[in-house]
């Protein structure tokens, strides 16, 4: 049995819906979060995406490129998305000064949790969507010619989104504004351990040590295998997937501490 | 007999060596409005966020509706609400969704008819959707307002409630407070650096200052605690005489041009008046200023 907190995890949905209707009322109207969610994303697709074709045109025509480099951008945003949104919405409450409010309501972290991984999920998907059609339009790349291995693809994607979104939260709860910039870099420290555009073993050994501890150099490992082979590597997939509850779990846990301690240290009265 | 809403035991708080409250105990009775005071680090917020929960007591024991905070948060924080000067409304949100998003937080029933009747309650119509990012520092203290009693709270924490208001705006704010007191039987805990507006409507007044209870009493009993009264005079003839007794008789005195004010003891007036007069002080005017909660404020601050 996992225990996450002492005393039994009952999640309100009211509150829950609340928190998701304040942040998806607010959300269109912030053009900081509109770049985060569409700006950025586009650019990278445009800049990969253009390098991927001129890489084809040398290669002889090949698509090799054009589905490992678009594929690899497209779940990795699966990633960064989940990730940043959820520790935004813990920031935006910061900013907003409306941190008290809400903590001094009724709504526990597991609601706030569970209502921050709905809202990243919402998020996510109105950004891939996005970002599917411009691939498809711009570049013809269809990442659902992935077929059906692409769902449990992105939802252990997302799900390591969401352990370090837990671990960002966690870090904020207890550090205050001061550790604010994990919340767009955390990713990017894992990034060259997950192989997103190369293979693992284009890695120095102590890196590919680390990467095989991370649920994401499974998936994009997968990726590239189904493009080159049409083979699903289940074994790999399984493993990413244990991962992902290992570190969902632990980022969990870290969360609920740091939000103790937090308590205890009087930092959520200095988001005020 | 009126239920006791919240029962605080021993409370201490301390963060690293310093110490921000140093095991106070205190209870409100059900519909009781009750006044937090105390200079500026005197303990005051430290002891409202712990009774919030967003920060946890060193030791000590909080109850309220005959439960344990510890153990029953949501349940209490259910029936309560909260409100703070320092406090903001989401910047791009409206008044409107400010409001609907808590009614939605607290399970209101009705909810839109609740958010529209909270609007007018506190003037908030004409502003419905606005951003709060736009909104005045007066409006938003409103809006921080309505926000606290949107869930028509067994008890309302209420930090510093009418300061950026306008004189106006404030009175029907307490006007608001004494009807929900009437109404709903609202229990109210509330900070304010403003003494009059503590006097007007607390039952009752806790002063706190390095982080104990110093004193708890009725506002009126708190300024009776204070002994010295100032009698103001214009004197026609005697000044000098007058001064003379004050210094002899160890009374404090000052003088300012034809005026001289006397502090002394409230049941010792009619005798001072009577000793002026025997030395042949003459005064033309005389006004007696009784102590007020802001003088008892001051010198106890200034004491401890």
């Amino acid at each position: 049995m996992i225990i996450l907190s002492r005393r039994p995890v009952i999640i309100n949905i009211h509150r829950v819906n609340a928190l998701i209707a304040r942040h998806l009322m607010s959300w269109p109207r912030s053009l900081e979060r509109l770049a985060d969610a569409f700006w950025w994303p586009t650019i990278n697709l445009l800049i990969w995406g253009f390098v991927t074709v001129y890489l084809q045109s040398r290669m002889g025509g090949s698509t090799f490129f054009v589905n490992m480099f678009l594929g690899g951008l497209l779940l990795w945003t699966l990633v960064v998305r989940s990730q940043e949104d959820m520790g935004i919405t813990l920031l935006q409450e910061a900013w907003d000064r409306n941190i008290l409010n809400m903590f001094t309501a009724p709504l526990t972290i597991w609601e706030f949790s569970v209502a921050t991984i709905c809202l990243a999920s919402i998020k996510l998907l109105l950004s891939f969507i996005w970002m599917f059609l411009l691939a498809w339009l711009i570049f013809s790349f269809n990442i659902f010619s992935f077929g059906w291995i692409l769902i449990p693809f992105a939802i252990v994607l997302m799900m390591a989104g969401w352990s370090l979104g837990f671990i960002i939260n966690g870090l904020i709860m207890q550090f205050g504004y001061r550790v604010q910039v994990f919340a767009w870099t955390l990713t990017l420290a894992i990034m060259p351990f997950s192989a997103v555009y190369y293979p693992v073993s284009a890695l120095p050994t102590w890196m590919q040590t680390v990467s095989r501890a991370l649920p994401t150099s499974y998936i994009f490992e997968g990726m590239r295998l189904g493009i080159q082979s049409h083979h699903l590597d289940f074994a790999g997939l399984g493993i990413a997937f244990g991962l992902d509850i290992l570190y969902l779990i632990l980022g969990m846990k870290f969360f609920s501490y740091s939000y103790r301690k937090a308590q205890k240290s009087g930092m959520i009265m200095k988001f005020s | 007999m009126t239920q006791t809403i919240v029962d605080v035991r021993n409370l201490t708080k301390t963060f690293g060596a310093f110490s921000a409250v140093n095991g106070i105990s205190f209870s409100i009775r059900e519909g009781e409005i009750v006044g937090l005071l105390g200079p500026n680090g005197a303990g005051k917020t430290t002891t409202l966020a712990m009774m919030l929960g967003i920060i946890t007591p060193t030791s000590g024991t909080i109850r309220m509706f005959d439960m344990d905070f510890a153990k029953h948060r949501e349940d209490i924080l259910t029936q309560i609400n909260y409100s703070s000067a320092y406090v903001r409304a989401p910047w791009r949100l409206t008044a409107w969704e400010h409001l609907y998003v808590f009614a939605l937080m607290y399970e209101v029933p009705d909810a839109k008819k609740k958010v529209e009747e909270m609007l007018e309650t506190f003037q908030l119509t004409d502003i419905r959707n606005m951003l709060a990012g736009d909104l005045s520092s007066g409006n938003v203290a409103r809006l921080n307002l309505a926000k606290a009693f949107i869930n028509q709270p067994k008890l309302a924490l209420l930090d510093e409630p009418t300061s950026s208001l306008d004189p106006d705006i404030a009175d029907r704010v307490r006007q608001f407070i004494k009807s929900s007191r009437k109404e709903y039987q609202t229990t109210m805990l509330l900070t304010s650096h403003n003494m009059a507006e503590i006097e007007e409507l607390c039952d009752r007044v806790i002063f706190m200052n390095h982080g104990s209870i110093i004193a708890e009493d009725t506002p009126e009993g708190l300024t009776k605690k204070l002994k010295s009264t100032k009698v103001h005079l214009m004197m026609k003839d005697g000044q000098k005489r007058t001064i003379a007794y004050c210094t002899t008789h160890k009374l404090p005195v000052s003088a300012n041009d034809r005026f001289v004010i006397i502090e002394v003891k409230e049941h010792d007036v009619a005798k001072l008046l009577t000793e002026l007069s025997d030395i042949g002080a003459e005064y033309t005017e005389i006004s007696i200023e009784k102590p007020t909660l802001n003088d008892y404020f001051i010198e106890e601050a200034r004491d401890h």
